[in-house]
């Protein structure tokens, strides 16, 4: 494999060389190694620097996911305790880079835990983490209760 | 701040479609916009057929519960023990004696044979259907389909034996009504039947002669409103026999097959489906004879994870006799308990997909 490295800058300026392999991760990079494969310094203007740090530590990690299931295991474990080290504002901010940048596994990683926490929230609580404004009025709130009466409720919780 | 806010409808799209079905009714309470996304016919993408996760549709004490089974521990067809079925949620609204499924949407049978509902657990919508008369007859029996050539529209059929007569009979949300099918069979269906692809499959036998022609699947197409062809079943069964009929991720059908005093049991899976052809492939096949304890008579519905060639069956509980267990087999007759809370008071109904599908 090439050892190429390829120097990716961030929105404030920062910057990060890391392997071409790596930066291949990042889609969006892939795609303009191909069109033009001279390029070694990559301006990324949709993201900053502490973020895109995470997300090169994301894709250093998933560099060569083999398919052996010890190695899937042992990234999944890794993906896990990668994720427990931020808050949702931050998460919030990956995600958009992932999209930016275009890392599928990235995307996936941080969706699936960003649903993980809504679920265990009220309608209040997710309101309050998310920064989403309740738009309802007491009556439309109402109505949506009603349409949704037939929902499953959360199961009985087991006898100890 | 970077809030959700400044997250594209996609974005949130992905995020709220890993959210689980029973916490759905929190993403809706939230805002108009999460409202309104929640209904798009997309937003069960990680739900849906492609989902490792496999949930059923099982009745304890009259309720309805959404239940999760955890095949994780096999792995390459080795077993390990923690094969389990947890409760996910409980529909607390009505008493249900009788529950099947079609493409998300589950029709109800209440326990008083009052009346049915269709409802779509993902959505929250339901529409309820009034029998012609006081009741339905508890000798009624149901199935549900959709027209594909009519927007899906939802259509659900009930017949009725006794001795000579028979009856079916359509119900159409549109008009609201049961319409009597012009149909007549020579033959009969005693077991449950499975919805694939909005027709039901059913296994029928001849009225006069069972123990020689044995029993064969029918479909009913809910588009044209008939029943199709003939199409053998891959053994000779009788009435005694247990057979089932399951579904596979509402891509193919299978069926068990146990012969009431025989010691093995085989599971079959569509390789083709369509009106005019089924062709079946060996799955698995169980010789219980190894086996201290032999399976009974597995009841009602199984079901069965193609890759990791396993399928979970429901047998008669050996103490009670009443009741019915989860029992896991697998390859080279492999089988083993799953572990289920107070497993002898649950019945299971039939696996389920969640949909957006609107009841119309």
């Amino acid at each position: 494999m090439s050892s190429n490295k390829i120097v990716l800058t961030s929105s404030d300026g920062e910057s990060f060389e890391v392997e071409e392999v790596v930066a291949r991760k990042l889609q969006i990079v892939g795609h303009m190694l191909e069109d033009d494969c001279v390029i070694n310094e990559i301006p990324l203007q949709n993201v900053t620097g502490d973020i895109l740090s995470m997300v090169i530590e994301y894709c250093k990690t998933h560099v060569d996911e083999e398919e052996s299931e010890e190695a899937q295991t042992k990234l999944k474990t890794w993906d896990e305790e990668f994720m427990k080290k931020f808050d949702i504002k931050t998460l919030l901010q990956i995600i958009l880079a992932a999209n930016y940048l275009n890392v599928k596994g990235l995307l996936d990683l941080v969706s699936q835990t960003i649903a993980d926490t809504i679920k265990d929230y009220t309608p209040e609580q997710i309101r309050e983490v998310f920064g989403v404004e309740n738009d309802y009025t007491e009556e439309e709130e109402a109505e949506v209760r009603k349409e949704n009466a037939w929902a499953f409720d959360e199961a009985d919780t087991p006898k100890p | 701040m970077t809030t959700m806010s400044n997250l594209s409808r996609d974005l949130v799209e992905e995020i709220h479609s890993r959210v689980p079905i029973t916490s759905q009714r929190a993403v809706r309470s939230t805002c108009k916009r999460w409202n309104v996304l929640s209904k798009d016919q997309n937003y069960t993408k990680h739900l849906g057929p492609a989902s490792k996760e496999i949930m059923l549709i099982m009745i304890r004490g009259c309720r309805a519960h959404l239940m999760s089974v955890n095949l994780h521990g096999v792995h390459n067809h080795k077993y390990l023990v923690d094969t389990s079925i947890k409760e996910l949620g409980k529909l607390n609204q009505v008493e249900i004696f009788e529950v099947l499924h079609c493409d998300g949407l589950l029709l109800c049978v209440t326990k008083d044979y009052s009346r049915l509902v269709v409802w779509n657990p993902y959505s929250g919508q339901n529409r309820w259907i009034q029998p012609k008369s006081n009741n339905f007859h508890t000798l009624d029996r149901f199935a549900i389909g959709y027209d594909i050539n009519n927007n899906q529209k939802v259509k659900v059929l009930r017949f009725y034996y006794w001795s000579d007569y028979v009856e079916y009979e359509i119900f159409d949300f549109k008009s609201n009504s049961w319409t009597v099918l012009d149909v007549t069979t020579d033959w009969k269906i005693h077991r449950r039947g499975v919805s694939l692809k909005g027709n039901t499959y059913f296994i029928a036998h001849e009225r006069f002669k069972v123990d020689q022609e044995g029993e064969f699947l029918r479909s009913f197409d809910f588009t044209r409103e008939r029943f199709g062809p003939l199409h053998p079943l891959p053994f000779h069964s009788c009435l005694d026999d247990s057979v089932i009929l399951s579904t596979l991720r509402e891509e193919k059908l299978a069926v068990l097959f146990k012969r009431c005093d025989a010691c093995d049991m085989k599971i079959w899976i569509t390789t083709k489906i369509d009106a005019n052809t089924v062709s079946w492939s060996n799955f698995l096949k169980v010789d219980m004879q190894l086996y201290a304890e032999r399976f009974r008579s597995p009841c009602r519905s199984f079901l069965v994870d193609e890759k990791k060639i396993v399928a979970v069956i429901f047998d008669i509980d050996r103490k009670t006799w009443t009741n019915y267990k989860p029992f896991m087999v697998g390859e080279d007759g492999y089988q083993g308990e799953v572990d289920l809370r107070d497993s002898e008071l649950w019945m299971l109904m039939c696996s389920y997909v969640p949909s957006s599908v609107k009841i119309q």
